[in-house]
């Protein structure tokens, strides 16, 4: 039953997971106060995330990483002169497929809603009632949580209320999840478990992930490619590729000699004086 | 009664004994000052007497007529005010634009007494039941309006992130988001809302519609009779003690999960 559920969020992913479904940032920029005026946060932003590719947006806070993933959700809106598409369009407001998961999970699950209520609410008027609850069923299995169903998010503890927002955004059929620091507030260990958990969704579905963390170990252990940003206002830093298998395992990745290279590499940009200029 | 019994623990207050020891105590207070003619006005019968009266008032038809057409009147332009002060309210909680325009006027227009109106919407209306309803309906509006306004410029604006990456309809966003988590304000509104609303009501009928409690009220005092006049308090009292306990159950058993005690909060009755 449940890897029968598993196997037809798979299969709807392989049909779908279209070839287009990355992004691409020409001359970013965005301050608080939206697209007019303001001293911007950051600048002459260029980047791009390939499909299916695992991309994290690495910096110290204030750095505006958070803004600029809000800006790739649509939920902020880019300065002047911003070019940001996904799937080749130009985004007005948040794209179709593309759906964002917050740091905050006590804040953006709704008290009053048991777990499966919480994963359908973005489902609701879109389909008939019965495929809702499969294909909450479907997502909260993937997390681990289908024996959660009729839970309050209250009652869970902080790793497992932020698996039933992740099961919120995978039950959406998302070509590309956008992550605000999701496992910043968890301990060690539930950390640990939950970077797991993503990489294995993350390959069984193919989809595109932009991650954004300040931890150096978090973003090399997760992902393909890392997009450094600092300075103020923030530009890219560097821009590099994680050449690891892209197996990963808490130990053995982290004791890769290659690893520990590309974390004193970035460990030497986040650090450094001047980021932006290359050694 | 067995089903209070059961969901008395979620939903139904405590039974306060020291509160009802003090009432009692009042009301021996009074009886004896009266008897022993310590205190002694014409008018001012003791609580036995008021008592004695209450059987025959309760028994009269005339009597559930006028309490039915009071609470018809009340419960109805509360109905009526309080959806129309949902829907106006969210669209001020909603828009910076409808607030910005428009959040002056209701303040000013809100803080004009009812009662201030009633001649002017007798003019309109007449001494009749229409008149009554619309005082009470436009009285029931305001708390309503303001509360779900500034509930809804509260809520937690990831909520509304989370609306907006989820592709929610507007509706979908204010109906199953926004509203409920503005309910703890929403309520405390509701419920100002439903003791002005009895208020005006009564007032509009010792005044100027010549039906319901407060007409009948005013009848027993041209008649010269205090104690009949103190049966229609004690009733009109009662309901008002009765509208409130029952919106409380009300509210207590709709916020039951998680944000139950935060509405008990809000309403002062944890």
């Amino acid at each position: 039953m449940r890897t029968q559920a598993l196997d037809r969020v798979a299969d709807a992913r392989t049909g779908t997971a279209s070839s287009n479904a990355g992004f691409a940032c020409r001359n970013v920029n965005a301050s608080y106060t939206g697209g007019h005026g303001g001293a911007p946060i950051f600048e002459g932003i260029d980047f791009d995330v390939a499909p299916g590719e695992f991309v994290s947006i690495l910096g110290g806070s204030g750095v505006g990483k958070t803004t600029l993933l809000r800006v790739l959700g649509g939920l902020h809106a880019a300065g002047k002169g911003s070019d940001v598409r996904f799937a080749g369009q130009p985004l007005s407001g948040a794209p179709d497929r593309v759906v964002m998961v917050f740091q905050n999970y006590a804040a953006s699950l709704l008290p009053w809603r048991t777990v499966e209520s919480n994963v359908r609410l973005g489902l609701e008027g879109k389909m008939p009632r019965r495929e809702q609850r499969e294909r909450a069923l479907a997502a909260l299995t993937m997390v681990g949580l289908a024996d959660n169903l009729h839970y309050h998010p209250r009652q869970l503890s902080g790793g497992m209320q932020q698996r039933v927002q992740i099961a919120r955004a995978l039950v959406m059929d998302p070509l590309a999840l956008l992550m605000d620091e999701p496992f910043g507030a968890l301990d060690a260990i539930t950390k640990a478990t939950l970077q797991d958990a993503l990489l294995r969704i993350q390959r069984q579905t193919g989809m595109t992930v932009v991650f954004v963390t300040h931890d150096l170990d978090e973003a090399i252990y997760l992902s393909d490619r890392i997009i450094v940003l600092a300075g103020s206002p923030a530009g890219v830093a560097r821009d590099l590729a994680v050449d690891l298998p892209r197996e990963r395992d808490q130990v053995a990745t982290k004791a890769d000699p290659r690893y520990l290279e590309l974390r004193q590499e970035i460990y030497t940009v986040m650090h450094s004086s001047d980021p932006r200029r290359r050694p | 009664m067995s089903t209070a019994r059961t969901g008395r623990s979620a939903w139904l207050p405590g039974f306060n004994a020291a509160g009802l020891v003090t009432a009692a105590g009042i009301l021996v207070v009074w009886q004896l000052l009266v008897s022993t003619k310590v205190v002694d006005f014409l008018f001012l019968p003791g609580p036995l007497a008021i008592a004695g009266r209450m059987p025959e008032l309760l028994a009269s038809a005339d009597f559930h007529e006028q309490f039915l057409h009071t609470l018809t009147y009340s419960l109805s332009g509360w109905g009526i005010g309080a959806g129309i002060g949902i829907v106006v309210g969210s669209l001020f909680g909603l828009s910076r634009l409808a607030d910005q325009w428009a959040m002056t006027s209701v303040t000013v227009v809100r803080l004009i007494p009812a009662i201030a109106l009633l001649p002017i919407t007798a003019l309109i209306f007449g001494l009749s039941s229409s008149m009554e309803l619309v005082l009470v309906t436009y009285v029931a509006v305001w708390p309503v309006l303001v509360s779900v306004a500034g509930g809804i410029r509260t809520v937690e604006p990831l909520l509304r992130d989370v609306a907006r990456t989820l592709h929610l309809r507007w509706f979908r966003e204010l109906g199953q988001v926004v509203l409920p988590s503005a309910i703890g304000p929403i309520l405390v509104g509701l419920r100002l809302s439903l003791s002005s609303a009895f208020v005006v009501a009564i007032v509009t009928e010792m005044i100027g519609n010549p039906a319901g409690l407060g007409n009948s009220l005013n009848n027993a005092r041209n008649a010269m009779q205090p104690e009949l006049t103190f049966c229609y308090i004690v009733v009109i009292g009662v309901t008002a003690v009765a509208a409130n306990a029952v919106f409380n159950a009300l509210s207590r058993w709709a916020g039951r999960g998680s944000s139950a005690r935060k509405v008990d909060d809000r309403l002062g009755v944890a």
